[in-house]
């Protein structure tokens, strides 16, 4: 075990990684941590700074940590890189201590711990061992907190048997061991999380611990994974990781007690790993290619058509779902935050350009093969929607849709179907009426196009929704999800089945008497607002939720873009 | 007494005189003589009955080879000496076991031997057959013929009276008489028959007997090309008012004699025969036949014309896999014939002919036929007509890149304008090479090797630097290694693929006329196979036979798995896609 900390630790960058998980680290141990990693420069060299009582000590120190990524080599330690190690000590030695030192702290004996996840190289120890000798004093000592010890210290800490239990171990070194199969990984990732969910007893204290298990865990499988080249099973685990984070976080997000604090905190830890390996695999395995024709459907190098259509949608909800983020984002950041927010902005419209080249350069998004797919294309549609200026190219797309899946209707092509098996899909469609009629028994992808026709104002497009009602699909069911009272308990999780299906939809009404009467569901089913990752601005995990467990997108944040709706009324539907 | 005749004597005591026949060895003319010779002798000696025993004669299988047998019989017919009736009825019997095989009829030439050899047999038979109409009118036409190798004069007045007035069955036999009698040259007596059929055509309503006219018009045609007026005159009007019938005896005319048609007769036929219905498969099958000749020939603009309008009428429902031999014919012939039907058939667009065009591609299964535009055919030369062109050639011809690819190059050089040129090569780029890299290339670098044509060299390296920049993208593809397919979902595409491949084996080996006439042995493990074959009175052989692989390759079209719905989608638009006027 401790050797896959220790690999996972040696492969942690500073920035955002190593320094991420050492505070989690440090109050596990029982230290108090007052001063945490922020962007920008350091403070006089600290990256993290505790206080408390550590190894038996019968006295309070106070213990400053400056921060290096994998092995110390000669130049991290005194080279012409801005954040060499030397310059650091210091700056905590001569500016940190005698100025920015907590004035409740100071007195007290002093240790400034030289963390990186690697080694210290043979050929720098001895102007390490040189240049602390020289400095140390009675009130200022130094610690070496290699790979090796801080290992140790998260084997102790989060992962000691008492703590995570042998078949919890196994688990993780089991979806470590297959981050290659990225289904295996995550099926053993999911085992993982249920041990740590039904191992703590249910008091604050092991919640906060199993929390910061999956934290630590989640971050030990992708560093393993990006060093193996395949972060795939990262990105699934991720996702959980998140909704299960979340299923224990949210009963805190209310409290103010110190446990609830930092249970927010390791959450707010989880949703950084999360972003961290969804921007991973976007920036590096997504976004480069999705304005280069179909170099991502080549990429799945799947053995037939199929492979690629529901690969291509995953990627499609995927990069929304970022887009999604990076808006809730946008939300919260003060408007006085101008350049952080005009960064965010950039980022978003990539996101809205990428969503648009994507579908563009790869012609299997512009049908699925299974109705579920519209649970994909609800995000995106969602996201277009939002930008505000892609209206036309929303419509081109769904239209696009449209016809193939008329004409796919027609010829007995790969229409979209309710067929989940893969062995089924490999062998969709038979010629035949009675075939078409059983696998086609209900959609939510039509009604969700007919709901976004009345939003981006486009008659034709519901018409053609209408038609393809009259002329093939009479038998279908067209229907919509809702999330109900029981949806709290079994969204994050996906414990058991929930939610209410509006079925029967009448498309051939009008189109504003269509979407009244689907938006009118929304004041009936009033639980998405009561959702409580609805509270602090988190709602794009239910959205997680929905993909990840394929549930149809609640149709409620769409009522919130309907062109002729007042606010007034949103914000009265929801208060209510 | 020679063998042969006690093993028959002794077969015929013992009830197996037909076992007896069939076992005899009859591998040569010489053998079937003499057993056709001892089998007319002992009948005609009263020995045994030959007709009897032939009675009891039935196309059952598992049992005497019927048509074999009946051979036989073939052969000593002329020779018997039998009560006519017996005879007839016998003859009859045979025919009707025969069903519906080409070798059905053969016995009506030995029994109008067997007529012939008797002055009064045929005079017998026409009473006898006039007594009983329902029974032996089959043998009125025989009788006839063989009637009048005796005395032409009588039976063909006999032929004249009953076609005029007996009722239809005697009528339609009559008919056909009068057009296989063999007349002594310059009979007066060809003239009154040829005016009896047209009387009689003038005034039928009864496809049957309009078809009897057409055959027997014709027939009398062969025999005096004199007639050819009127016997075109005859078929006109009996296929103008007749059905199925008569267009099948004009698709026999047309079928078995298109060598001897006249002139004036052959517009006639091929007027007529564009009705055909198309579930006729007889009929269309000898219409094949005339239309292969026809289209051999050297003015081949009647068969064309023919051929067009067979698979534009009739809704397209004729299309040309009723043609089989016409369709290897054109595409066997892979000359200027088949570069004019192309541009023709393309740059009307209609549905049925370009699909027949894809039909005769297809002839040569996944060999590409190199193809080029006929200029004569090629109205207007502008960027829309060329291009729609190009885009019926892809849409039909898509499974054949190379050919489509060579038929688009071939138009470049009528193109009147840089713009047109460009849009001939983007589209050989996409969707040809794009989907079809191996097979298109190959065709770019045996066009480049013939010809020297700058517009063409010029497409080539547009289309391949495009398809270059493609693919260097693609090769980024290769590193993303996240977006494979789950495991469970490659493993379970494995089994699925190779169920199919088993399965499409088995049906493949069902239809194998090799695998049907060999034992099959399967080798579990080495690479050749080791054997003992024994001969008799001699020391078995050791033989050693090695293994060879055989394999195939061919190339899928890259967005047959990128983008299905979208290229069959593409593919039906460039297919019924038309000019608006």
């Amino acid at each position: 075990m401790k050797l896959i900390i220790r690999q996972y630790l040696a492969s942690l960058k500073e920035r955002e990684e190593l320094d991420a998980v050492l505070p989690d680290l440090l109050s596990q141990l029982g230290l108090n941590v007052y001063s945490t990693p922020g962007r920008g420069t350091r403070q006089d060299g600290v990256d993290v700074g505790a206080v408390g009582k550590l190894n038996g000590d019968t006295e309070e120190k106070v213990y400053l940590f400056s921060i290096k990524a994998g092995d110390l080599t000669r130049n991290d330690w005194d080279g012409d890189a801005l954040q060499s190690l030397r310059p650091s000590l210091n700056e905590i030695l001569d500016s940190y201590i005698p100025n920015r030192l907590p004035p409740e702290h100071k007195g007290k004996k002093i240790v400034i711990c030289l963390c990186f996840g690697g080694v210290i190289k043979e050929q720098v120890r001895p102007a390490v061992t040189g240049f602390i000798d020289q400095v140390k004093n009675e009130n200022v000592n130094f610690e070496e907190w290699n790979g090796d010890k801080l290992a140790e210290l998260i084997q102790a800490s989060f992962l000691r048997e008492e703590l995570l239990p042998d078949s919890a171990r196994s688990h993780l070194r089991k979806a470590l061991a297959l981050i290659d199969e990225p289904e295996a990984s995550y099926r053993y990732f999911l085992d993982l999380l249920h041990c740590l969910l039904d191992s703590n007893s249910g008091k604050d204290k092991d919640r906060l611990t199993a929390l910061r298990q999956i934290n630590i865990c989640l971050w030990i499988h992708f560093a393993w994974a990006r060093d193996a080249g395949n972060i795939e099973s990262s990105y699934l685990c991720s996702e959980l990781a998140l909704l299960y984070g979340w299923e224990i976080a949210k009963g805190y997000v209310q409290k103010k007690t110190k446990v609830a604090k930092a249970i927010q905190a390791t959450f707010l830890s989880i949703v950084g790993v999360y972003q961290q390996v969804c921007f991973s695999f976007l920036d590096e395995k997504v976004l480069p290619f999705v304005d280069k024709r179909h170099v991502l459907s080549v990429s799945v190098r799947g053995s037939c058509d199929l492979d690629i259509n529901l690969r291509l949608f995953d990627i499609l909800g995927r990069l929304a779902l970022c887009g999604l983020w990076t808006y809730s984002i946008i939300q919260r950041i003060p408007e006085d935050e101008t350049e952080l927010r005009e960064t965010l902005v950039e980022s978003f419209q990539r996101y809205v350009l990428s969503i648009k080249q994507l579908i563009e350069n790869n012609p299997a998004l512009k049908l699925p093969i299974k109705d579920e797919q519209a649970i994909d294309i609800t995000l995106a549609m969602l996201l277009l929607m939002i930008d505000g200026n892609s209206n036309r190219d929303l419509s081109t797309w769904l239209r696009e849709i449209m016809n193939r899946a008329l004409f796919a209707l027609k010829v007995h092509g790969k229409y979209p179907c309710n067929i989940d098996s893969y062995r089924d899909l490999l062998e969709h469609p038979t010629a035949d009426d009675n075939y078409l009629k059983e696998n086609t028994c209900g959609s939510i992808l039509y009604p969700m196009i007919g709901l976004c026709a009345e939003l981006i104002e486009d008659t034709a497009l519901f018409e053609m929704v209408q038609a393809i009602k009259k002329k093939k699909l009479e038998h279908c069911n067209f229907q919509l999800w809702f999330p109900d009272d029981d949806s709290e308990e079994h969204l994050y999780i996906n414990s058991d089945g929930h939610g209410a299906a509006l079925s029967e939809i009448d498309i051939g009404k009008p189109l504003s008497e269509f979407a009244d009467q689907v938006f009118g569901e929304c004041d009936h089913s009033k639980a998405f607002y009561q959702l409580s990752a609805q509270a602090p601005a988190l709602w794009p995990l239910v959205l997680v939720a929905c993909r990840h467990y394929r549930l149809p997108i609640p149709i409620h944040p769409f009522r919130d873009l309907r062109p002729n709706i007042t606010t007034e009324e949103v914000v009265d539907d929801k208060s209510q | 007494m020679s063998e042969l005749r006690k093993i028959l004597k002794a077969a015929d005591v013992e009830g197996n005189l037909l076992d007896a026949i069939y076992e005899q060895p009859s591998s040569s003319k010489e053998l079937r003589l003499d057993l056709s010779n001892e089998l007319s002798s002992l009948h005609n000696d009263g020995t045994i009955d030959v007709i009897a025993t032939f009675n009891t004669l039935t196309n059952k299988p598992n049992k005497h080879d019927f048509f074999l047998t009946r051979h036989i019989l073939e052969a000593a017919l002329p020779k018997i000496n039998a009560d006519v009736l017996s005879v007839m009825k016998c003859v009859l019997h045979l025919t009707a076991e025969a069903g519906q095989d080409m070798a059905a009829g053969t016995l009506f030439a030995p029994y109008i031997e067997f007529c012939t050899n008797d002055p009064l047999r045929p005079k017998e038979a026409l009473a006898i057959i006039e007594d009983n109409v329902e029974e032996l009118a089959d043998m009125l036409s025989p009788s006839l013929v063989a009637g009048a190798r005796h005395d032409e004069k009588h039976y063909v007045e006999q032929a004249i009276r009953l076609a005029i007035k007996s009722d239809s069955e005697l009528k339609i036999r009559a008919i056909f008489a009068l057009g296989k009698i063999q007349y002594s040259t310059k009979s007066a007596l060809i003239t009154d028959s040829t005016n009896t059929i047209t009387q009689i055509t003038d005034s039928a309503i009864d496809d049957r007997l309009l078809g009897a006219s057409v055959r027997a018009a014709f027939d009398i045609y062969q025999q005096d090309n004199t007639q050819d007026t009127q016997v075109t005159s005859i078929i006109s009007i009996a296929l103008t008012k007749g059905g199925e019938y008569s267009l099948h005896a004009a698709s026999e005319i047309l079928g078995f004699n298109t060598k001897i048609v006249s002139r004036l007769l052959l517009p006639v036929l091929l007027e007529h025969l564009v009705k055909v219905n198309p579930e006729h498969k007889g009929t269309l099958d000898n219409i094949d036949y005339g239309l292969t000749y026809l289209l051999s020939q050297e003015s081949v603009d009647d068969g064309v014309t023919f051929l067009e309008h067979l698979l534009t009428s009739n809704n397209g429902a004729i299309s040309l896999d009723a043609f089989n031999s016409c369709k290897n014919e054109l595409y066997r012939n892979n000359n200027k014939l088949l570069d004019k039907l192309t541009t023709r058939w393309l740059a009307g667009g209609k549905t049925p002919l370009c699909r027949a065009l894809s039909k005769i591609i297809k002839c040569g299964h996944e060999t590409n036929i190199q193809l080029k535009v006929d200029p004569t055919e090629l109205d207007c030369k502008d960027l829309t007509h060329l291009v729609f062109i190009a885009r019926k050639a892809i849409g039909y011809l898509f499974f054949y890149p190379a050919t489509a690819s060579g038929l688009i190059l071939s138009l470049l050089s009528h193109a009147e304008d840089k713009k047109t040129r460009t849009a001939l090569a983007d589209h050989i780029y996409d969707p040809l090479l794009l989907n079809y890299p191996g097979q298109v290339k190959e065709c770019f670098d045996n066009l480049i090797n013939d010809n020297k044509d700058k517009f063409i060299i010029t497409a080539t390296k547009y289309a391949t630097a495009l398809f270059d920049g493609y693919i260097s993208n693609l090769k980024i593809a290769d590193k993303l290694t996240e977006h494979l397919p789950p495991l469970s979902n490659r493993e379970t595409y494995r089994k699925y693929f190779s169920q199919e491949m088993s399965d499409s084996m088995k049906e493949a080996e069902k239809q194998s006329v090799f695998l049907s006439i060999v034992k099959k042995s399967v080798l579990l493990y080495g690479r050749k196979s080791i054997t003992y074959v024994g001969y008799p009175n001699a020391p078995a052989n050791r033989m050693e036979t090695p293994l060879n692989s055989f394999s195939t390759s061919m190339e899928i079209p890259r967005l047959q798995a990128i983008d299905p719905v979208g290229l069959d989608h593409m593919l039906r638009v460039f297919r019924y896609e038309e000019i608006r006027k």
